[in-house]
């Protein structure tokens, strides 16, 4: 991720703005917290971005720190890329203090699209779980275009990305110096960088939220680990299994074999069959939610009856992402009084 | 029976996006900073 200027003169033009978040920020940029991923964060402007001229001339200049980064989303103005941090609350607060600084929101925006950032490239089937337990985990509901995940990439020579929602790096800089939680026998080592030389899988949230920040470092985690034999591989292999038992309860499984992600793979280059998979989960979780609203018209007390024989799919991936982020910081909590998770 | 695409009918409203039923709205933190810290006055000595 190309960003060319420093955290620490990000920091000090933030500085003036949000003094207390800042210093938080600064205090623990790298600390990773229960063994999460780090988080790295793009935001693209759809509107014509004056907001943020004062931040980008404060940090060199658009021709210094957006010009170098040919990415982009097709119909932004500017895509600012942050450094990474180590955790979802820094991430978080980062993109508050910038809040601050332009004086207008970032989250739910529909100018803005926040692009989340995670270290290791998923797999494409990883990559099929990433998206839809972010689409189904997310506060909210949406309908998309092809066109709207259309980036200065979709269609590079290079690095063809397609229009999708999850998407691989460019090879760019990559920040490796971020603690990883590996497992070794039967006890947790923590390595002090990350077991990547470059690769993340990125996913474009469109208008984000702090729950889909969240949400995505969660299930990036889970994955990631899974994938590459982290601490989480066992949690994370876990996941995967109920995830996939989720998705044909509701016989959605054959989801997970559209292509989600561009890879190598010269059969993945197909933005068309990605898009019909996307649509049908809109179109099935919209339904959903047409169906627990009526619900609770009928029946004031409509969170207490399942919506059919389950819960419903939004209340189970819910319910699913809630049991993983509590399981997860409990293992963790009983190594730091130093029992075996 | 009047359909939804009739004339005079209601138009057709789909939003492009909604809040998600299942998920709780946490309250948004207002974008405030915490305020300064009044200085620790030290009591006059009594004499």
């Amino acid at each position: 991720m190309s960003y060319r200027y420093s955290f620490e003169d990000l920091l000090a033009l933030l500085h003036g703005h949000a003094p207390a978040k800042v210093d938080a920020v600064a205090l623990h940029r790298r600390r990773v917290e229960h063994g999460h991923l780090s988080v790295g964060l793009k935001i693209h402007c759809l509107g014509d971005g004056s907001q943020f001229s004062t931040l980008v001339e404060g940090l060199g200049g658009a021709q210094k720190i957006l010009d170098v980064n040919y990415y982009k989303h097709s119909h932004a103005s500017l895509c600012l890329v942050l450094p990474p941090v180590g955790s979802a609350r820094s991430a978080i607060l980062l993109l508050e203090c910038i809040e601050h600084f332009i004086g207008s929101a970032l989250f739910s925006n529909p100018e803005i699209q926040i692009q989340v950032c995670s270290p290791g490239r998923l797999d494409a089937r990883r990559s099929a779980l990433l998206a839809i337990g972010f689409y189904l985990g997310s506060d909210t509901l949406r309908r998309y275009t092809l066109g709207d995940l259309a980036t200065s990439f979709a269609e590079n020579q290079h690095y063809p990305r397609g229009r999708r929602l999850v998407l691989y790096d460019a090879e760019g800089d990559f920040d490796r110096n971020f603690d990883w939680w590996k497992e070794s026998g039967k006890h947790r080592l923590v390595e002090p960088q990350l077991p990547f030389e470059n690769g993340r899988s990125d996913l474009l949230t469109g208008s984000g939220s702090r729950l889909d920040i969240q949400n995505i470092n969660l299930l990036a985690t889970l994955l990631v680990h899974a994938q590459y034999q982290g601490y989480w591989n066992q949690l994370g292999m876990q996941f995967q299994e109920e995830m996939e038992a989720l998705l044909e309860r509701h016989v959605l499984n054959g989801l997970v074999d559209a292509p989600w992600v561009r890879t190598d793979d010269p059969e993945s280059d197909d933005d068309d069959g990605f898009f019909a998979a996307l649509q049908e989960l809109v179109a099935y979780a919209f339904e959903e939610s047409v169906r627990i609203k009526k619900k609770g018209r009928l029946f004031p007390g409509w969170h207490e009856i399942p919506v059919r024989s389950s819960h419903g799919i939004l209340q189970e991936v819910q319910s699913l992402l809630q049991k993983y982020r509590s399981e997860l910081v409990r293992q963790s909590r009983l190594l730091d009084q130093g029992g075996r998770a | 029976m009047i359909r939804a695409h009739q004339p005079g009918s209601e138009p057709i409203d789909i939003p492009e996006t909604i809040p998600n039923p299942v998920v709780v709205p946490k309250p948004t933190p207002p974008p405030t900073e915490p305020a300064p810290k009044e200085p620790v006055r030290i009591p006059e000595k009594i004499p």
